[in-house]
């Protein structure tokens, strides 16, 4: 609980902060400014709720994680 | 900039990469770290040549000239992925080490939380703020560092350094794997900032870079050797290992919290200029307006993705840091910088013909 109302408290300080600068700004700041805040609402969700949705670090052991596994083990000593 | 550069690519390197560092080349991690400097210094040569081509842009701004708008968005997505894991773990790292090393019953995203809030303020004052802040900063750093490497020599035990390869090169290899991976890979990042070098730096640029990328060696080589010097066979197993070296001095109590600060501050230092540049990043490649406007969202995506990364578990993050960003790495910085000096390349010998 005291999780999400700190997240609450983020999220109403940064719009606060930052919705009077975007009225001044048009066009692809604020699609990039939505998308960004689209994405830290993704997170949260995935926080708030306990739920294991891939994000960026699942990319990165999927496709990575095979072939960086192969050289760790090239690289083992067996003793 | 030489010594923003100093700050970056040291920072919190110097005290938590020994420790996974030892665990993978045991005594033979100064080898790994004289490999990975061999490697560093072809990287930097790169970026340099490429600032050289082009003085007045950066990273993006040249690879859309040399390849194209679509191609540097899809070299691009990588890049930022990787960025944002970074800036997202080096947080974590402070948090992890202030929950298990000093307030075990403090939950760790207050202090990943308050990290990001500085560094996110910190980044938002441009760099002339912070760059002038930084270098007087990390020379405070490295001179405790040094009075730790010298005042723990008491406890040094030269049997701890031999024998130097017992298992052959593969562990000095996968050492220098990680360590060229993880830290090393990021001094591409500078290419985003070498256009806002002032005009009278650049003639030392070149030297200062390479000499700032020795020193930083030297210092890590200093680092490691101490703690191999002072827990032997099981100096790999330590964290933090310049705060653990720092305990074991009896003479000075509470000299462990120099360190402490030592490495609070140079992960401060690293992640405001790692925000700024994954702020720069975006904001170039959307060709964006204003330069500030997107950093507290992405220091807001920072800190939950600390989180999520650690909601897996402490082991699946450290395995991921260091077995599986050094190939990401690879891929996300070091193959577009490659392709960009390939490219610049190919382009000047078009025009020579």
């Amino acid at each position: 609980m005291a999780f999400v109302v700190t997240l609450l408290i983020i999220y109403a300080a940064i719009l606060a902060h930052d919705i009077p600068k975007l009225k001044e700004r048009k066009g692809r700041t604020v699609l990039v400014y939505t998308l960004l805040m689209m994405v830290s609402l993704y997170q949260s969700a995935m926080l708030v709720f306990d739920l294991e949705w891939p994000f960026v670090h699942t990319l990165f052991e999927t496709v990575f994680g095979r072939p960086a596994g192969q050289i760790k083990e090239f690289l083992k000593v067996s003793s | 900039m030489i010594a923003l550069f100093f700050t970056f690519t040291t920072g919190s390197a110097a005290l938590t990469s020994p420790g996974p560092l030892i665990g993978f080349a045991r005594n033979g991690a100064w080898l790994s770290l004289l490999i990975s400097l061999a490697g560093g210094a072809v990287l930097l040569a790169c970026v340099l040549f490429l600032y050289r081509k082009f003085p007045h842009l950066n990273l993006i701004e040249y690879s859309r000239q040399l390849l194209g708008k679509w191609v540097t968005l899809i070299l691009a997505i990588p890049f930022i992925f990787v960025q944002l894991y970074s800036t997202s773990g080096i947080v974590l790292d402070v948090g992890l080490f202030m929950t298990t090393s000093m307030m075990r019953q403090t939950p760790l995203y207050i202090f990943n939380l308050l990290m990001f809030f500085v560094v996110a303020l910190t980044a938002r004052s441009g760099i002339e703020k912070f760059a002038r802040m930084f270098g007087v900063i990390i020379m405070s750093v490295v001179f405790f560092i040094m009075v730790i490497v010298v005042i723990g020599s008491a406890n040094y035990e030269f049997d701890g350094l031999r024998p130097v390869l017992p298992d052959g090169f593969k562990p000095v290899l996968m050492g220098s794997y990680f360590f060229f991976g993880v830290p090393i890979t990021e001094l591409i990042l500078f290419a985003l900032l070498l256009p806002y070098v002032r005009r009278d730096e650049t003639r030392l640029l070149t030297k200062g870079m390479f000499l700032s990328l020795v020193a930083e060696h030297v210092t890590i080589i200093a680092v490691t050797l101490s703690t191999l010097l002072t827990f032997g066979p099981i100096a790999g197993d330590r964290t933090y290992p310049m705060f653990e070296v720092a305990r074991t001095i009896g003479s000075i109590q509470g000299i462990e919290s120099l360190m402490g600060y030592s490495l609070i501050i140079t992960s401060y230092m690293k992640d405001v200029i790692s925000l700024y540049i994954l702020n720069i990043t975006i904001t170039h490649l959307f060709r964006l307006p204003d330069n500030r406007i997107l950093i507290f969202p992405l220091a807001l995506i920072g800190f939950l993705f600390s989180l999520i990364q650690i909601s897996l578990g402490q082991a699946r993050w450290v395995s991921a840091i260091t077995v599986i960003e050094p190939l990401w790495k690879a891929f996300a910085y070091v193959l577009p910088v490659l392709i960009l000096t390939a490219a610049a390349v190919l382009r000047k010998n078009r025009i020579a013909r």
